[in-house]
């Protein structure tokens, strides 16, 4: 049985990526079946029918024509025809998926930038909600927050102040409320520590059902551990009172302190919460990592009895900044700016974390919501 | 190109997971020190467009890529390769309707709220619709693991639809629940028709399909097997529903072989 290319058979393209294949109404009895090709490969086969017309619905670019097979159900017989070509071009022309441009650390940053000033407003909102609920499914519900710190100033205060130094002023200051000017940074360092890095992990449950910009989750973190902070900071106030500090215009350097700590803790949260998204692992690691950095950090201990190289190295240390900040300010009366060199470091590093952080989470982004 | 009658336009999308035998495998990958995974298309290739207005059914077996098509209209995923471009606010309903489970209806509302970037005095507003929408009486003060899934499935589905979106992408999410309040969410679904929005539909129900939908998308093993009229499409599912249930076991490992790649 010859195939005969006919005007028997045609394709047509109707609209936008309809094809319509068919061939001449030969009347009653016959039956219509069609195979379709396309780039010579059948994809199709449409069953007889005593349809003449068939229609497909191209996706992909390429040549395609069907090949028309009519049976005769009452006198017997068989024949076939091929329809035309048909060059069907699928939308932008080309069978590659554009290629997305590699972007620079700098372009990322900027992205992400724009991106949290933008949903700032959306951030500061759900902190502020995030915080309320916190702390709600118990009977004393926020009266933790404060119980919590108190229980702990009151332990470390025993062990170190009584017990290690027997009571023993720093300076002039009595321990304990050099103690807690550190403590209370502390505080907030470790939560945010902790909980930043399962920032996107934590709520992504929520999120798996909706369009969510999670690069801003760090930073929602951060803010919710700030109104914590800001709690603690009117018991700290307190205490200084009892103890005879009174606020002077010193105290305003805080604002600074705690900006500063909120980038810090942001910068690092936006990396952190990228690897435990990878590997829930990496957040047990950084529990025991922070315990371990608060004992590191002379924030119960003074640095005075530490060797030479040891206080240099702890210059280094970005959260000793925020501690040492923060007793310069409350009880030694220094401001920020009068150690510029430090202050231009500490930056540098904020920056130079919140670059990798940008990079980690434009690169890894489109992956979170797969990962779980 | 994005030129204002259309809603959604794909261009050669692919979604591809990494998949792993073992943990080990997985982390060797991740480190970089071994190409251990293998890429599995979910979603090969695929270009589309659909125009503002248009009510589109997606149809195919299970695994075909439905819901992953579903989830990156959506916004919710994002395509590994391709262009997807989404013209207007996105808002999916589907079973697990992503609520917090610790928070009470109310409380959800208002984090979904936010989640999307309203006021609070936005939401409130919103509420009582939402509320009497989803019509879970006294509940709506409990936590919601303390729900029903038909409980569930309302509550998500009225603050999706009350959200006001312009594209709705449905995810099989009408499949639970007694008649009545899918009658009422197709009532809903109607009224969001006749205001010009585009609609995704996700649904095993051929006859949901076809009463609803103005065009069909037929995916098979992560393509678009066909994509045209609902009146075109459905009848070529329906021929193939047929051949594929009369298929044994290893005719359709056959048929799964043998496709066009």
């Amino acid at each position: 049985m010859a195939m005969t290319q006919s005007t028997a058979a045609f394709a047509e393209l109707e609209e936008e990526n309809k094809l319509v294949f068919g061939c001449e109404n030969k009347g009653a009895g016959y039956l219509y079946a069609f195979y379709i090709y396309l780039n010579d490969t059948l994809i199709e086969k449409i069953p007889y029918s005593p349809k003449c017309r068939t229609v497909f619905w191209a996706t992909l670019s390429g040549k395609y024509y069907a090949v028309v097979f009519v049976k005769n159900t009452l006198a017997g017989g068989k024949d076939r025809f091929k329809t035309n070509e048909l060059i069907y071009q699928a939308e932008e022309g080309s069978l590659e998926a554009p290629s997305r441009p590699k972007k620079t650390v700098w372009e990322n940053s900027m992205e992400i930038l724009k991106e949290t000033v933008l949903q700032f407003p959306m951030i500061f909102r759900l902190a502020l909600f995030d915080y309320k609920l916190e702390n709600q499914d118990t009977y004393l519900g926020r009266l933790w927050n404060i119980l919590t710190p108190l229980i702990q100033i009151g332990t470390f205060w025993l062990v170190f102040g009584i017990g290690l130094r027997q009571g023993n002023n720093v300076g002039e200051v009595p321990f304990v409320i050099w103690m807690v000017c550190g403590l209370i940074p502390w505080f907030f360092i470790n939560q945010t520590l902790v909980k930043g890095a399962t920032s996107i992990y934590a709520k992504a449950n929520t999120l798996s059902r909706m369009k969510f910009p999670l690069v801003t989750l760090p930073l929602e973190r951060t803010l919710v551990e700030m109104f914590e902070h800001l709690m603690m900071l009117v018991i700290l106030f307190i205490m200084l009172f009892c103890f005879g500090y009174y606020p002077n215009w010193h105290w305003f350097n805080l604002i600074y302190y705690i900006i500063y700590t909120a980038c810090f803790l942001t910068g690092l949260s936006l990396i952190t919460s990228v690897f435990t998204m990878f590997a829930r692992d990496f957040s047990k690691l950084l529990q025991s990592l922070t315990r371990l950095l608060f004992y590191l950090t002379p924030i119960l201990w003074d640095m005075g009895r530490m060797p030479e190289f040891y206080q240099k190295i702890m210059l280094l240390n970005p959260i000793y900044y925020s501690v040492t900040g923060f007793r310069e300010s409350l009880l030694y009366e220094t401001s920020f700016w009068e150690s510029p060199d430090k202050a231009a470091f500490f930056w540098t590093i904020n920056i130079l974390l919140f670059l990798a952080g940008s990079t980690l989470q434009v690169k890894f982004r489109d992956q979170f919501i797969d990962l779980l | 190109m994005m030129n204002n009658d259309f809603a959604v336009i794909a261009q050669h999308i692919s979604k591809i997971y990494r998949i792993y035998d073992s943990k080990g495998d997985r982390l060797k990958d991740l480190i970089g020190l071994k190409n251990a995974g293998e890429d599995f298309y979910a979603i090969r290739d695929i270009s589309f467009s659909v125009r503002k207005g248009e009510i589109i059914g997606l149809l195919g077996l299970n695994g075909s890529g439905k819901s992953t098509l579903a989830n990156m209209i959506a916004g919710v995923s994002v395509p590994t390769k391709g262009t997807l471009t989404v013209a207007g606010k996105p808002s999916m309903i589907a079973i697990s309707s992503g609520l917090n489970n610790n928070l009470t209806g109310i409380e959800n509302i208002d984090m979904k709220g936010l989640m999307i970037g309203m006021t609070q005095r936005e939401i409130n507003a919103l509420k009582n619709d939402i509320i009497e929408f989803a019509d879970i009486g006294r509940f709506i003060n409990q936590p919601v693991k303390t729900y029903s899934s038909g409980m569930k499935s309302r509550l998500g589905f009225a603050i999706s639809i009350n959200i006001n979106p312009d594209i709705l992408i449905i995810d099989e999410a009408l499949s639970v629940g007694d008649s009545t309040f899918s009658n009422k969410c197709l009532e809903r679904i109607n009224s969001f028709r006749e205001r010009g929005k585009t609609i995704f539909f996700v649904s095993h129900s051929i006859s949901q399909v076809r009463d609803f939908c103005t065009k069909a998308i037929w995916l098979e093993f992560g393509r678009i097997r066909a994509f045209g009229l609902t009146d075109d499409v459905i009848p070529m599912y329906e021929r193939f529903i047929r051949t594929y249930n009369g298929m044994s076991a290893e005719e359709r490992r056959e048929y799964k072989m043998n496709l066009p790649h």
